[in-house]
């Protein structure tokens, strides 16, 4: 059995026990796969730690009460699950601001404070390519982090993202290009 | 910047210690919070699933949706295609002891004609041949067992017709496909027609033996008449089907069967000559019968008296009357006579064709012993249905004349009844009004003749002259 099926079926027994059993602690295993990951997903899109760190609770207090709540719902991947519950979750936000005008004050910035104090070094080069992701749409920015960053197959991005594998491959490639373009301007 | 390295920078953004990565106490403290609070809002009693629920869980998980939706359009053509097979097994399997005019007659036969055209579709001729012989096979068994209604046992006669047609062509197809598994087959085809011959003499001889039943109706007896005859012309086709078979077989086997075939068929004529000389027998004496109450009386002109006391004057004319079938009869006796002699011959030449190894010759010579039994059989058929139609014809003069003077049968029964006690008192006391050819008689011999001849002429409805 390889890693990726081994790290599966434990994915899904830790489900079921969640599910069936209302297990927390198996949750509790869940949220540590994912906590990163999630929290990697919401800050690209919001630029902000506090309420990066917020939406990423709440995201995973949302799944818990989902899969509790529907103990026969049928999921077919844990991993789009917490993304997609991230991405609705992100969409909720950007409407409540909407609404208050509120503007973000490190995206006033344009880059994080902590990128732009160490821009002569390695590390800083690549902190600004996040900038540059930051200015991608945000289709494009989901498939390059979880291509690249996350290092998801094409076919789990695309399962994550809920589009055919096809469109994926062509939506980072597109991605990508756009990024090239943005980057040597 | 090369689109490599773009991917080099993005991939390293997750390793470096980046904003993008989440603060550890973060980590720590959301999840002691987000544990704690899903501990005080879950139920602490587990809700209790059953097996099958959880196994249902389990199974939703594991299986995609489109694999779910496949394997329950799958699960449901299977469930639909088991039941099926399985209701048509159990229907099949309790039909194969219905005989015809049964409720599952109708399925078994469906159920053989869809093997044969499953057989048929696949080209497998050997099967083919099988199936039609089991067919064969079942309607020489129905009809041994079955009731004997005309209309049912037209339409099994008529299958069965069908099936041993059908066996012949089938084989000559096959032996015409592969003459190699049409040797194989050969041995099976022999021994199974071999059987249904058997089965159908034993059908056949039922049959003849109703036929000449005394207290069978002439309809009922026509009707045997009709089966037997139709039972050995298909006994001749099953047999050629045998001798067809038996031409692809090896001269050794073929030999031994043309000799036991031969030899059971001389055995068959013979039997069958003693059996029609019995009919003969009978026939002469049954027919008197029925013709002595009828012919006896109207022709002699006697008196009650006279018929009363005395039956072989009546016996005489009836036998007079029957003479000419009598002479037919016996000529069919003396052609099977002959008959048997030829194929006795033709016996001696099969033998010596067999020894000089020319199989198909003694083929051909059996088939001809097998074309004398055929014509010997409905000649002697023939001649039993004329006798039956004579039989027929005189009961309907019988019903005739019956219904003409039923007043006058009525008191002549009355008569004769007087006439009777007549006879009991002319035995103690000699009267003076005896009749003159009366009175010749031995009024012992009367005696023992006074029940039957009452019984005959009670039937008499011709008491006028009396």
């Amino acid at each position: 059995m390889t890693n990726k099926t081994h790290s599966m079926v434990s994915e899904k027994k830790l489900l079921y026990r969640v599910q069936a059993h209302k297990d927390a602690e198996a949750f509790g295993r869940l949220y540590d796969t994912y906590i990163e990951k999630i929290y990697r997903f919401v800050y690209v899109k919001l630029s902000n730690h506090t309420d990066a760190e917020d939406i990423t609770h709440d995201v995973f207090l949302k799944v818990w009460q989902y899969l509790t709540q529907n103990p026969q719902k049928r999921i077919a991947s844990v991993s789009g699950l917490f993304y997609t519950t991230a991405r609705n979750t992100i969409v909720d936000v950007y409407r409540k601001r909407a609404k208050q005008q509120v503007v973000p004050i490190e995206e006033g910035h344009g880059v994080p404070e902590e990128c732009r104090m160490q821009k002569i070094d390695t590390k800083m080069e690549v902190e600004t390519i996040l900038v540059h992701v930051k200015k991608l749409k945000e289709e494009y920015q989901d498939i390059i982090l979880l291509r690249y960053i996350e290092g998801y197959s094409l076919k789990e991005a695309a399962q994550i993202l809920d589009k055919k594998y096809t469109h994926t491959r062509v939506l980072l490639h597109r991605a990508m290009k756009k990024l090239q373009e943005i980057i040597n301007v | 910047m090369t689109p490599r390295e773009l991917q080099q920078q993005l991939k390293a953004l997750r390793k470096t210690h980046s904003p993008i990565n989440p603060d550890v106490s973060f980590v720590a403290q959301s999840k002691k919070t987000l544990l704690a609070r899903i501990s005080s809002t879950k139920e602490h009693t587990a809700p209790a699933y059953s097996l099958g629920e959880r196994l249902y869980i389990i199974g939703r998980m594991f299986i995609s949706q489109k694999t779910a939706c496949r394997v329950r359009a799958g699960s449901l053509m299977c469930m639909v295609i088991i039941t099926t097979i399985a209701g048509w097994t159990v229907g099949v399997s309790a039909s194969s002891q219905s005989m015809p005019g049964d409720v599952l007659y109708s399925v078994k036969l469906a159920a053989e004609k869809t093997q044969i055209m499953v057989a048929s579709a696949t080209g497998d001729k050997e099967a083919e041949t099988q199936l039609h012989l089991e067919s064969a096979k079942r309607r020489t068994a129905e009809l041994h067992q079955m009731d004997k209604e005309p209309k049912k046992v037209k339409k099994v006669v008529a299958r069965l017709k069908k099936s041993v047609a059908s066996v012949g062509e089938t084989f000559k197809e096959l032996k015409e496909q592969d003459s190699e598994k049409a040797k194989y087959a050969a041995k099976e085809v022999t021994q199974k027609t071999e059987n249904i011959s058997n089965s159908l003499r034993e059908v056949a001889n039922e049959a003849a033996k109703g036929a000449v039943k005394i207290e069978n109706t002439t309809e009922k007896k026509q009707e045997e008449l009709v089966l037997t005859k139709e039972v050995v012309e298909i006994r001749h086709d099953i047999d050629m089907a045998e001798l067809a078979a038996i031409a692809v077989l090896d001269s050794e086997d073929a030999k031994d069967i043309i000799e036991d075939k031969v030899e059971e068929m001389i055995e068959d004529a013979q039997e069958f000559t003693e059996a029609l000389a019995a009919v003969t027998e009978q026939a002469t004496s049954t027919p008197t019968i029925v013709v002595s109450s009828t012919v006896g009386i109207t022709e002699e002109d006697v008196q009650t008296q006279e018929a009363a006391t005395t039956s072989t004057p009546i016996n005489v004319s009836a036998i007079e009357e029957e003479s000419l079938e009598d002479t037919e009869q016996e000529e069919v006796v003396e052609n099977i006579d002959e008959s048997i002699e030829r194929m006795q011959e033709i016996a001696g030449e099969v033998q010596q064709l067999l020894e000089a190894g020319s199989i198909d010759e003694a083929i051909e010579k059996t088939k001809d012993v097998q074309e004398i039994t055929q014509k010997t059989d409905d000649r002697a058929l023939e001649v039993q249905g004329q006798i039956i139609e004579e039989e027929q014809k005189e009961q309907r003069e019988d019903a005739q004349e019956g219904e003409s003077e039923p007043v006058a049968a009525q008191e002549g029964v009355e008569e004769v009844e007087q006439s009777q006690e007549n006879t009991v008192d002319e035995q103690k006391v000699p009267d003076e009004n005896q009749d003159r050819e009366h009175s010749d008689t031995d009024p012992i011999e009367i005696e023992g003749d006074v029940e039957p001849v009452v019984e005959v002429v009670s039937l008499e409805p011709e008491r006028e002259d009396i």
